[in-house]
C-alpha cells in the first residue's frame, strides 16, 4: 500500500520526509499536525527506535539510563496521522519525484524533506578504516550500540591507563560533544580509576565554549586531562588501532582505551540524491530550508549548510518547523512568517555544573545569520550553574516531546 | 516576555528570544495565548 493510486495523490498532496532524527520527525509531526490530514505525510525511518545523541554523554557519565534516551515513533503515528514506514531509501529520483526504498516500492512525493543526519569520511584518520576503528575506539557519534561499547570499555580500562580521544574536525554534528564527553569521562575516572589519564588528540586549534571547559577540567580533574591541539603535536600522523598507538608528529602516545571521531558530511541519502556541495553538505535556501539544488527538496538538521548554526538537535528542530510552514505553504499556499531559528546547546561539566552556549538567528539573503547570542560566562556562581543543569534537564524533556510526542 | 525582552528577568536563553521579537509580535502571542481556551494537554 505504499505507492498510493495517483488519483488520491492528486487529491492530498503529499510529503515525504527522510529521517526519523530531531529534524526529520518535527517536521513530519509539524506538517501533520496544522494540516489535519490535508497534506500526507510519510516519515521515512529505518529504526523502531530512536536513540538521542543529545545527552548520551550523560549515559557515560552516569547520570542517565540508556533507556531514558530512547525515543519512538507511536505517538506521531497516533495522535497526529503520520505514516510511519520502517524502512530505507536507498535512491530518490527527483526528476520524477520519488523516493526507493530497500524493501522495493516508489513512493511518490510533492514535496520531499531530507533529514538524514551525518556520515563518516573513510580515510579522515590516516591508516584507519571506519569499521576497526568502530570496534577499537568507538566514536558512539549517532549514539546507539557503540555508546554501550564505549562506556563498557571505559569502565573497563586498567588502573591509571591513559584513554585517547580524538575530535573531529570542522564541520561536525554537537561541536561540544567531544569536550562534554571528556568531562563524564574524567568524572568516572576520578571515582573508579583516579590515576587514569586523558589525552585529547585535537585536529582544531580551538574550540567551542573552550574557556569554560579548561576552567571547570582544572577545577575538576586537575592533572588528568591533557588537550593537544596541532600546533603543539605536529598532527595525527597515524593510527595503529590494533595497538591503540596514536602517533602525531613528535611523539607517539600509547592508549589503553579511546574514541575517535572521524570527519562527517551529509547523511548517504543526501549524497546520492544529488543534494550536497564540494563541502559534502547540503546547501539550502535560508529563508525555507529549500534545497538550492532543487526547489521541491528540503534540507534540514545536521545536513544542511546552516552557515554560523551548530549541527545539534536544538538547531534540527527549529529547521524544521521552518521548513514545515515552507512546505504547507508551498502546497496550501498558507501564511508564511519571516524565519527565525533558535539553538542551545548544553554540557555538562560535573555534577550540577551545566553550561550553555545558544543563539536566535534569522534567514539573511545568502546564509542564515544570527541575531542575538548567550554563552555561560566563567565566574557564574554555583547556583547558576545548578540552574543550568536543570534547565538542560528540564530541554531533554520538553525538546523530545516536541519531537515525538 | 517584555521584562526578558528589557532584561528585567535573568534568563539568557529568553532574553535573547524576546529580544528577535518586536514588540508587536510580543502583543501577538499574548493574543494567541490569551485566545486558547484550555491549558495545553500534558504530553507525559
Amino acid at each position: 500500500m505504499l505507492a498510493a493510486p495517483y488519483v488520491a495523490r492528486a487529491a492530498q498532496p503529499r510529503v515525504v520526509v527522510i529521517g526519523g532524527g530531531a529534524g526529520g520527525a518535527t517536521a513530519a509531526k509539524y506538517i501533520a499536525q496544522k494540516t489535519r490530514g490535508a497534506i500526507e505525510v510519510v516519515l521515512i525511518e529505518p529504526s523502531k527506535t530512536y536513540h538521542t545523541c543529545f545527552f548520551s554523554n550523560l549515559y557515560l557519565g552516569g547520570f542517565r539510563s540508556y533507556a531514558s534516551l530512547n525515543q519512538t515513533y507511536a505517538k506521531l503515528a497516533s495522535a497526529y496521522g503520520v505514516r510511519v514506514v520502517h524502512d530505507r531509501a536507498v535512491a530518490v529520483d527527483r526528476d520524477h519525484r520519488l523516493v526507493r526504498l530497500a524493501s522495493g516500492p516508489n513512493l511518490p512525493y510533492d514535496r520531499l524533506i531530507v533529514s538524514p543526519g551525518i556520515d563518516f569520511v573513510e580515510g579522515s584518520v590516516p591508516g584507519l578504516t571506519l569499521k576497526a576503528a568502530a570496534a577499537r575506539a568507538p566514536h558512539a557519534w549517532k549514539a546507539g550500540p557503540q555508546l554501550q561499547r564505549l562506556k563498557a570499555q571505559v569502565l573497563a580500562m586498567k588502573q591509571g591507563g591513559t584513554f585517547v580521544m580524538v575530535p573531529p574536525p570542522d564541520a561536525s554534528r554537537c561541536p561540544t560533544g567531544p569536550y562534554e564527553r571528556v568531562s563524564m569521562i574524567a568524572h568516572v575516572f576520578r571515582r573508579h580509576n583516579p590515576s587514569a589519564k586523558i589525552v585529547i588528540l585535537d585536529p582544531k586549534e580551538k574550540f567551542s565554549k573552550q574557556a569554560l571547559f579548561q576552567t571547570g577540567w582544572e577545577s575538576y580533574y586537575a592533572g588528568m586531562i591533557q588537550w593537544l591541539p596541532p600546533s603543539i603535536t605536529g598532527g595525527l600522523l597515524k593510527v595503529d588501532i590494533e595497538q591503540l598507538q596514536f602517533t602525531v608528529d613528535l611523539d607517539t602516545f600509547k592508549a589503553d582505551a579511546a574514541s575517535i571521531i572521524p570527519a562527517q558530511r551529509a547523511g548517504r541519502i543526501a549524497q546520492m540524491a544529488g543534494l550536497t556541495d564540494a563541502t559534502g553538505w547540503c546547501p539550502i535556501v535560508p529563508a525555507t530550508m529549500q534545497s538550492t539544488i532543487d526547489d521541491n527538496v528540503y534540507v534540514i538538521g545536521d545536513a544542511a549548510s546552516a552557515a554560523a548554526m551548530p549541527k545539534s538537535a536544538s538547531a534540527a528542530n527549529s529547521q524544521a518547523k521552518v521548513a514545515a510552514r515552507a512546505v504547507c505553504h508551498a502546497l496550501l499556499q498558507s501564511e508564511m512568517h519571516p524565519a527565525r531559528f533558535l539553538n542551545t546547546c548544553w554540557s555538562l561539566i560535573a555534577p550540577n555544573d551545566g553550561v550553555k552556549v545558544g543563539a536566535t538567528y534569522r534567514a539573511g539573503a545568502q546564509r542564515i545569520e544570527p541575531v542575538h547570542s548567550f554563552i555561560s560566562q566563567n565566574d557564574e556562581p554555583d547556583a547558576l550553574r545548578k540552574q543550568t543543569y536543570e534547565e538542560a534537564i528540564a530541554w531533554y524533556d520538553s525538546i523530545t516531546a516536541d519531537i515525538f510526542g | 516576555m517584555m521584562a526578558y525582552k528589557r532584561k528585567a528577568k535573568t534568563n539568557t536563553i529568553m532574553q535573547a528570544i524576546a529580544q528577535s521579537l518586536s514588540d508587536e509580535e510580543i502583543s501577538a502571542l499574548a493574543a494567541f495565548f490569551g485566545s486558547l481556551e484550555t491549558a495545553p494537554r500534558k504530553n507525559r
